[in-house]
């Protein structure tokens, strides 16, 4: 296991030099973490971590098997995934006047268009996110004919910002494995403002 | 993983030679079933039945027996001296597209199927792979371009990234044109989904190989358009339906412009000359046949007609679905299904206007008996959104009713009490 995470490492770091992109690990201890002062979020576990565009991405065993994605604060008109769709082509981004549906139809359109296959939704129903009225939902999708699927926890603010917490993992293993925990973190989401922080 | 995903790739890669030609000056004789003439070919036949099976086995394939069935079918009928030789296989897959590699594996994509109004029309575009196939062009290519070992050598892939990889090949119209440079920006950017599964860096690496691969010549498709031609005729088909298969295609072109071309046309150069003179031949001579078969194929394609166009949304594929909407709507063919589709696309699109046209749309769907469900919904969050409150929460209320188990019930349910 420790060497194969070590290959994984290598291959995200190389990775990301030809990408061209400066993902930079750092560890995310357990405890509670303020998500760029719009919300906080308690995690059980450790965590590696970075940024890409307009997400943050964690995991535990590297995104080749699971990893966590947290969209903060986006505004109209922004795109998921941004840095992964085509260039020039009409892509679906977010509108202020989404409901839960359209937005996880912008969530599994995207995913499409980076590559991925067969993203269905597969449950859904409204919960809270912190103090928002929130949406969370499961999907599935298929990367490189993998199989993977996928929770999600999203909410609109007041100031109609998209707030969105995606977790996928293989289908086989992965996905259950931390599932548990993934549904704690959801539910431990706090988003009551604190005004110093934002 | 990585082993399924280096023999899916080493496929897929061999598929992609399938689109490169040169002129042979020697036709292979029919009822001769190509094979290896070198070790190096060898090499590459082992290759690329290997990842043969795995594509089989990958879950790209439609899931349909049946339609599989029916495709070989046409191709042995056009094809019957290559019968035994060509193994056919219908995979998930938006856009239009057909190839075929060296060893006789053909992949046809399910959005070529979309596009093809019959069982005529099918046969053209089988007839036109048969014959690169037939002149060995994409061997021919392979050793010109002294890819042997290159090929050999590609690493992991998935039938998802050589797709991908096609559409960095196809996409572009010259390779030394701005948006080719796009088209591998673009793919690039892609293969960062993969990355995270597979690992990018033999791909980057394969990109600059298949980079090499240049469109077909005019000569070559030409040629093509000739002897697939003669095929589907041999066969009683429809002559004059050979055009109207590329001209469709050409329609859908203009339509979309060049901000998101099709893969198809990008190694093979569509022309008006050779429309035309397939419409010549389609006037001049005499044939015995004018089989449409259009019944026959729309049983069989028909089930997965709403997956397909779903998959066209889904790439983003807004202007392409309009055109082939509009298409299909004249056709009169499951007209529930396709405004539905039709209101879906305005839905998703978003732009000025697009929420009383998606209004409009499925409204019309719901007229017909067969509607999906879904069409109440989403007529809902269309109605929501231009503040019809009122009419939002009926169609709420008859969705779920008409749906009762329906995975987002108590979503829609906290919906028609934001609407109280």
């Amino acid at each position: 296991m420790k060497r194969y995470m070590a290959h994984t490492w290598v291959i995200l770091e190389v990775l990301a030099g030809i990408a061209g992109c400066s993902a930079h690990y750092a560890l995310v201890q357990p405890g509670t973490r303020d998500m760029d002062g719009f919300y906080r979020i308690h995690t059980p576990v450790a965590w590696s971590a970075y940024t890409q565009d307009n997400m943050e991405v964690w995991t535990i065993n590297g995104p080749l098997l699971e990893r966590l994605v947290f969209y903060k604060g986006v505004q109209p008109g922004a795109i998921l995934l941004q840095d992964l769709l085509p260039v020039g082509q009409e892509v679906p981004y977010y509108k202020a006047n989404m409901r839960a549906h359209d937005i996880i139809d912008l969530v599994l359109e995207s995913y499409e268009m980076a590559g991925s296959t067969h993203a269905t939704l597969q449950a859904l129903h409204p919960t809270s996110f912190g103090h928002w009225p929130g949406f969370h939902f499961e999907f599935d999708l298929s990367i490189d004919g993998l199989a993977y699927k996928g929770l999600g926890l999203g909410a609109i603010d007041e100031e109609h910002l998209l707030h969105l917490i995606l977790y996928i993992g293989t289908r086989e293993h992965y996905f259950n494995q931390h599932r548990e925990v993934i549904e704690y973190m959801f539910s431990s989401v706090d988003s009551r403002s604190e005004p110093e922080t934002r | 993983v990585s082993a399924c995903l280096r023999s899916i790739g080493v496929t897929l890669l061999a598929f992609i030679v399938i689109a490169c030609a040169t002129t042979v000056n020697e036709e292979s004789k029919p009822e001769e079933p190509l094979s290896p003439v070198s070790d190096k070919e060898a090499d590459l036949w082992l290759a690329m039945d290997r990842a043969e099976r795995d594509l089989v086995l990958s879950g790209q394939l439609v899931d349909d027996p049946a339609l599989q069935q029916y495709v070989r079918r046409v191709g042995c009928r056009i094809a019957p001296d290559y019968c035994d030789g060509i193994r056919i296989y219908v995979v998930e897959q938006p856009d239009f597209n057909a190839s075929m590699a060296p060893n006789g594996a053909m992949t046809v994509w399910s959005g070529l199927l979309l596009r093809c109004e019959n069982e005529a029309q099918l046969a053209t575009v089988l007839g036109h792979e048969i014959a690169h196939y037939q002149r060995r062009h994409s061997l021919q290519m392979w050793h010109n371009r002294h890819m042997a070992n290159n090929i050999i050598q590609v690493p992991s892939r998935t039938m998802s990234v050589l797709l991908n990889m096609l559409s960095i090949i196809h996409a572009p119209y010259s390779p030394h044109d701005a948006t080719w440079k796009a088209g591998i920006r673009d793919a690039l950017r892609i293969h960062r989904t993969g990355a995270a599964v597979t690992g990018g860096v033999e791909t980057l690496r394969t990109l600059g190989q298949l980079s090499l691969f240049p469109l077909f010549e005019r000569n070559q498709e030409r040629e093509a358009d000739r002897i697939g031609f003669e095929r589907m005729v041999s066969a009683y088909y429809d002559p004059t339906e050979a055009a109207k298969i590329w001209e469709g295609l050409l329609v859908e072109k203009e339509a979309v412009g060049s901000k998101d071309p099709l893969i198809f046309f990008a190694t093979h150069p569509p022309s008006e000359e050779r429309f035309q003179t397939l419409r010549m031949m389609a006037d001049d001579g005499k044939f015995a046949g004018n089989e449409r078969g259009t019944e026959r194929f729309v049983k069989v394609t028909a089930p997965h007609r709403g997956k397909w166009l779903e998959a066209e949304f889904k790439r983003g594929h807004y202007a392409r679905v309009q055109v082939l909407l509009n298409r299909l709507i004249v056709r009169g063919e499951k007209p529930a299904e396709l405004y539905y589709y039709q209101g879906e696309l305005y839905r998703r699109r978003g732009e000025k206007g697009d929420a009383e046209r998606a209004v409009h749309a499925y409204e019309k769907a719901l007229n017909y008996n067969e509607t999906p469900v879904e069409a109440y919904r989403n007529l809902a969050l269309v109605q929501w959104t231009l503040d019809h409150t009122a009419e939002a929460r009926s169609a709420f209320q008859r969705y779920l009713a008409l749906a009762p188990e329906a995975v987002d019930r108590t979503m829609v349910q906290s919906y028609i009490e934001q609407l109280q």
